[in-house]
């Protein structure tokens, strides 16, 4: 749980954002850490109106039975980056 | 096709998340969430619309009734089955918050669930622009 006040932060360098993506995926547990990735695409990290937009992508189908769980992964890092950033951090399944 | 009422539930929706985005900047945590769920709801109903999904006599789908029209019309769609459970969850859990936050003051209403409604209006609002042209 985030407890602190984010910030809107534009000028946020995309490699700072993308470390702590990456970090935050580091630290999901098996299988997810391996499971879900973040590409290198042009199109993959974007600033919004509202926030930045980082889009993951996950290696394996999302199951009928996994839908919960992986709104759950997805919940677990953006709070992460958000934590570690302190900016307004959205994090997407890019399908 | 209806394209005028796709464009105004678009426009809404669009409307929605900007509100949304300036309450939760301002500390709004229960009216952020709040839009946040509006901005899916509506975005929703124009991605049904162009689907062609029967509209209910009143106009619009039920909130109750919103998720599983949603995951029934994804489904349907090129590729949607594999989406269907997922995009049906974050819409269910958008509207469970933002009950919590309209009507339950003794819930916390806070940055996270902030974020958590933000999440899930983001990656409805991304799919639905993919979908939608009009």
């Amino acid at each position: 749980m985030f407890e602190g006040q984010l910030q809107d932060r534009p000028h946020l360098s995309e490699e700072e954002l993308r470390s702590a993506v990456k970090q935050a995926i580091s630290q999901l547990p098996a299988p997810w850490s391996s499971v879900v990735t973040l590409e290198s695409g042009p199109n993959t990290i974007g600033r919004g109106k509202v926030d930045w937009l980082v889009r993951v992508r996950s290696g394996e189908v999302p199951q009928s039975t996994k839908a919960l769980e992986l709104n759950r992964v997805l919940s677990d890092i953006q709070h992460e980056v958000e934590r570690v950033t302190g900016a307004f951090v959205t994090i997407i399944l890019n399908h | 096709m209806p394209e005028a009422a796709i464009q105004s539930w678009l426009a809404m929706a669009d409307d929605n998340m900007s509100a949304a985005g300036e309450l939760e900047r301002a500390g709004r945590h229960r009216s952020a969430v709040s839009r946040y769920y509006y901005s899916i709801h509506h975005a929703v109903h124009a991605v049904l619309i162009f689907w062609e999904r029967s509209v209910p006599p009143r106009g619009n789908w039920r909130h109750r009734d919103l998720p599983s029209e949603f995951r029934s019309a994804v489904l349907q769609a090129e590729g949607g089955r594999q989406w269907a459970r997922v995009w049906h969850e974050q819409v269910q859990n958008s509207y469970n918050l933002r009950v919590a936050a309209d009507y339950k003051p003794r819930t916390e209403v806070s940055q996270s669930e902030s974020s958590e409604a933000r999440r899930y209006a983001r990656a409805i609002a991304v799919y639905v622009q993919e979908i939608v042209h009009v």
